[in-house]
């Protein structure tokens, strides 16, 4: 053939053959897919990318699927949670399928998009996401209104949430006490009820009473278990201390020391106006059944006794004594002893006139005021 | 960039920092009322006022008034809401909250006490006794307060001075240290004693307040007189002498007297000690003031069987101070008298011989005073419970047996007549413990209710000590009391609920079934020390007898320990209202 008719020919194919230009379908991806676990509950956001060969806008249609896992895409709801048209997508991660039973175990995102003519993106993007189950939340605490110490009630809370089940789905919480040597966990527990607190419906208070028979480190183990599979486990560890000694902290009148007497020529009222101590002070003013108060212990050694000789009837913080009850010029020796409930015993000599039983100057529980008669 | 702009830079920056976040800068809240003495009823109108400072600009007040638990209405008495006025229908102590929102200022909440009285209240005043804790070294406060009928009274801030450090000397006038015991008493604070030792030096350390004090200085050692003193702490040391001799005679009848102690007391100020030689002579030592009373005190050798004498009247104590015992007061031997109970005689057994006795003699000086005595005895008995042959005034005495006292919470203890008068009775029967049972009533159960057995008559005289019990749930006590014993019954509240009640001369054959403790009101408080934003913790408070001697000067009508923040409560009885 000739060439040159051909190029004629050629030449004039475009124009007898146009048309236009052929839509082309736009491409998506979905961005923001979670790197971490996701959990009912969840709040989630995804965002559509696109791109239009054509350079068409494009509109989008997110549908979000609760599932179960164990049935891969086909465990999903038949009708979706959560849809939208937006570029991002929004959604709360469901606690249960639409039969409100089941719980959700994988998330399926679906996103759909077509361009200005209609042209749908081929195929939908979806994201299938498995969704664990958040374990309860849980906070220990403790108070002692009896400074933790052994055979006195401490309070123990528990503060439990559960932000997929609630805290009410939270199976009875698990309590556990491991004591020290000698300790005897098996009725260190006792139940102790905490009103729900209104501005805080998302928890749930427990409490126990815990009461040591032993001084120690003990450890207070709870566990929390939501219906599902759910558990977490939280320890608190309280040392527990044995009753201190009480302590006697004002006493009246002045006390001689380095061999002084103290001159009495009226009757004399010797005074212990406070004690300190864990659990029994003096003056005791607090409606408890379980704080107490100080004993007193009284006792005067005469001219010509040996050792001080106890007072019956004086158990009260305060000893009157009478000088003309002695001799003008005798010198005695007046004695005040405390003890809490454990009372125990003042070991130090007679002769001593105070006494510690822990060794520890500021904390004495026996005063002796030597005492010159006029 | 030079230093210069460096420096500027960061005057600007600091600037900035302080004055742009201004909000984080604290403004003065303080609160003052009107009347000073508000009284209740519809009348009752109290006005607070806000005085707010460094808080420019337009604030917003939030006041809230409450009393016994509940809000109470108030209208404002200010344009800007600075103040407001309310009415005080009933007796008590109001609350009064403000909050201020400053728009660059953060302002504290303020709150403010308001006692309320009843102004047909009436009144009664005692003392308010505050011992600081061992380890504050502040001087101890005591003041009066007034309390008012159906009225709780809160004081507010009670703040203790911190005083000065003060180091003295007792010493002669030679400049030689005399040990001795001190007691300095604030002019105008009686009650707030301090109490200190001089050392073998005669050093003395202590913290006083700053102001002129009562000294009372009784030297440790022979050869000095006792002395008191107007001291003050810019003029710390003290001179002790031997004083004035002071010289007399003791004798039963006309007979001398050896062997007795003789102690004079001056105005409050004791003697030196002396015994009578055998011709019945003493020489004590102290300072004579002329006018004052003296009180002059015999205890005779025990074997004499005479009872102590004492005296008081306004004596010339220049010249001989002669005390005489009756002639006519006798002795008698005690000795073979059986002590028993139940027909059973009481082997060894303490029996305490007690009595008080009128007019057994006189002392002259100057002036003649008639003396009392009293006799106290402290005897064993033998094996067969007899008592061992000693003299004793003849006279009507009481036996006092303590026949088991190894229960501290329960001596078994027997008071019986025991009247010398005309001869010696062969037996002193100890009548078995009588039940004493009652229960403490109030506005409430008073649970853990205080109830002190105070003796009183012969138990008092043997140095009985005071039996404390606690009431039950329902403020019961019960415990075994001696019969004969006669006592004064204190009932208390530890909790405040009640005020404390003394029921006098109570014997086991009148003890009331119940009874019913005064109202109380409420008197409170906060503890701190002048120039320390630090609370007091730890420091007993009491409520003391304003009007009380002896003994009952120093019992406290309530008493607590100040808490962490140094508050403190006490309920005393109501002085009722008319």
């Amino acid at each position: 053939m000739n060439r040159a008719p051909l190029l004629v020919v050629a030449a004039l194919v475009p124009g007898c053959f146009y048309a236009d230009p052929i839509n082309q379908r736009p491409s998506i991806t979905i961005e923001g897919e979670p790197t971490e676990a996701v959990h009912r509950g969840d709040h989630l956001e995804f965002t559509a990318r696109s791109e239009d060969p054509d350079g068409h806008y494009v509109t989008y249609q997110w549908r979000g699927y609760a599932c179960r896992e164990a049935d891969g895409a086909d465990g999903c709801d038949v009708f979706p949670f959560s849809d939208g048209l937006l570029q991002t997508f929004k959604i709360d991660v469901p606690i249960r399928l639409a039969d409100d039973e089941t719980p959700v175990t994988l998330l399926r995102v679906v996103l759909e998009a077509k361009d200005e003519l209609g042209a749908t993106a081929r195929p939908d993007e979806v994201l299938l996401l498995p969704v664990v189950n958040r374990a309860p939340s849980l906070e220990l605490d403790r108070s002692s209104r009896y400074r933790f110490v052994t055979a006195t009630p401490i309070e123990i809370y528990a503060k439990v949430g559960d932000a997929d089940d609630g805290p009410a789905a939270v199976l009875p919480l698990l309590w556990e006490v491991f004591g020290p040597p000698l300790g005897d966990t098996t009725n260190a527990l006792a139940g102790l009820t905490i009103p729900p607190d209104p501005l805080d419906t998302a928890h749930l208070q427990f409490g126990k009473i815990f009461t040591a028979n032993v001084p120690g480190e003990w450890t207070i183990r709870v566990t929390a278990n939501d219906p599902i599979d759910g558990e977490t486990t939280v320890s608190t560890m309280i040392t527990v201390m044995t009753d201190s000694p009480p302590c006697l902290a004002q006493s009246l009148p002045i006390v001689p020391t380095g061999g002084a007497a103290l001159p009495i020529t009226e009757p004399t009222l010797f005074r212990v106006p406070v004690v300190v101590d864990d659990l029994d002070v003096y003056p005791s003013s607090a409606d408890d059944e379980v704080l107490g108060t100080t004993r007193f212990a009284w006792s005067v050694k005469a001219p010509g006794q040996a050792t001080h000789q106890a007072i019956s009837g004086a158990i009260g913080n305060s000893f009157a004594v009478d000088p003309a009850s002695y001799t003008p010029g005798d010198i005695i020796e007046v004695r005040a002893e405390i003890f809490d409930r454990t009372n125990d015993v003042l070991l130090c000599p007679d002769a001593d006139p105070t006494c510690s039983v822990i060794s520890l100057p500021t904390c004495i529980q026996r005063q002796t005021w030597r005492v010159e008669v006029r | 960039m030079s230093m210069r702009i460096l420096f500027a830079l960061l005057a600007v920056t600091t600037g900035c920092a302080g004055s742009a976040d201004s909000p984080g800068d604290y403004c003065d809240v303080s609160l003052g009322f009107t009347p000073s003495m508000p009284y209740a009823g519809p009348a009752g109108e109290i006005t607070v006022t806000a005085t707010v400072t460094d808080a420019p600009g337009v604030l917003v007040y939030n006041w809230r008034v409450s009393f016994g638990g509940g809000d109470v209405d108030h209208q404002n008495a200010a344009g800007n809401n600075s103040a407001i006025r309310f009415t005080a229908l009933d007796p008590g102590v109001y609350d009064v909250t403000l909050d201020v929102a400053a728009p660059s200022a953060q302002c504290p909440q303020k709150n403010q006490r308001i006692t309320v009285f009843d102004g047909s209240g009436m009144t009664k005043d005692v003392r308010l006794h505050v011992i600081p804790p061992y380890d504050l070294d502040v001087p101890p406060m005591e003041k009066l307060i007034r309390i008012y009928g159906g009225t709780d009274y809160a004081l507010g801030p009670v703040v203790l001075d911190p005083g000065i450090q003060v180091s003295g000397l007792v010493r002669t006038a030679g400049n030689v240290g005399v040990p001795a015991y001190m007691t300095f008493a604030p002019d105008g604070m009686t009650g707030a004693v301090i109490e200190t030792f001089s050392s073998s030096t005669g050093a003395f350390d202590l913290t006083v307040l700053n102001q002129d004090h009562d000294v009372l200085v009784i030297p440790s050692v022979p050869g000095f007189a006792p002395r008191r003193f107007a001291w003050s702490p810019t003029s710390p040391n003290l001179t002790v002498d031997a004083g004035t001799l002071i010289s007399g005679v003791v004798r039963h009848g006309i007979t001398p007297l050896a062997g007795a102690k003789v102690q004079l007391t001056i105005a409050g100020v004791p003697t030196t000690l002396a015994t009578t030689a055998g011709d019945g002579s003493f020489s004590v030592r102290g300072v004579p003031v002329t006018g004052v009373p003296v009180k002059v005190e015999v205890t005779p050798a025990a074997a004499s069987g005479l009872p102590r004498l004492e005296a008081q009247a306004p004596f010339d104590v220049s010249g001989p101070v002669n005390v005489t015992y009756n002639a006519g007061l006798s002795t008698r031997n005690v000795g073979g008298t059986t002590v028993r109970r139940g027909g059973a005689p009481l082997a060894n057994r303490k029996v305490t011989l007690v009595g008080a006795l009128a007019a057994i003699g006189n002392v002259q000086a100057g002036v003649t005073g008639n003396a009392s005595g009293f006799a106290r005895i402290v005897l064993s008995t033998d094996g067969g419970g007899a008592l061992p042959a000693v003299l004793a005034p003849a006279g009507p005495l009481s036996a006092v047996v303590a026949v088991d006292v190894t229960d501290p919470s329960v001596p078994d203890l027997a008071v019986t007549a025991f009247d010398l008068s005309n001869t010696v009775p062969a037996t002193i029967d100890a009548v078995a413990m009588r039940p004493f049972s009652t229960q403490a009533l109030g506005q409430v159960v008073l649970s853990g209710v205080r109830v002190d057995l105070v003796p009183v008559g012969a138990l008092a005289l043997a140095g009985t000590p005071t039996l404390q019990l606690t009431g039950d749930s329902s403020g019961r006590v019960s415990t075994q009391i001696a019969a004969g014993g006669v006592y004064d019954v204190v009932f208390s509240d530890p909790q405040g609920r009640s005020g404390q009640r003394i029921v006098s001369d109570v014997m086991w054959t009148n003890v009331g079934a119940n009874y019913l403790m005064d109202p109380a009101v409420e008197i409170s408080g906060t503890l701190s020390v002048t120039g320390n934003p630090n609370r007091i913790f730890g420091a007993s408070v009491q409520i003391l007898c304003a009007t009380c001697t002896g003994l009952d000067r120093d019992r406290p009508v309530a008493e607590v320990a100040s808490d962490q923040a140094g508050d403190f409560a006490l309920a005393v009885p109501d002085p009722g209202t008319m």
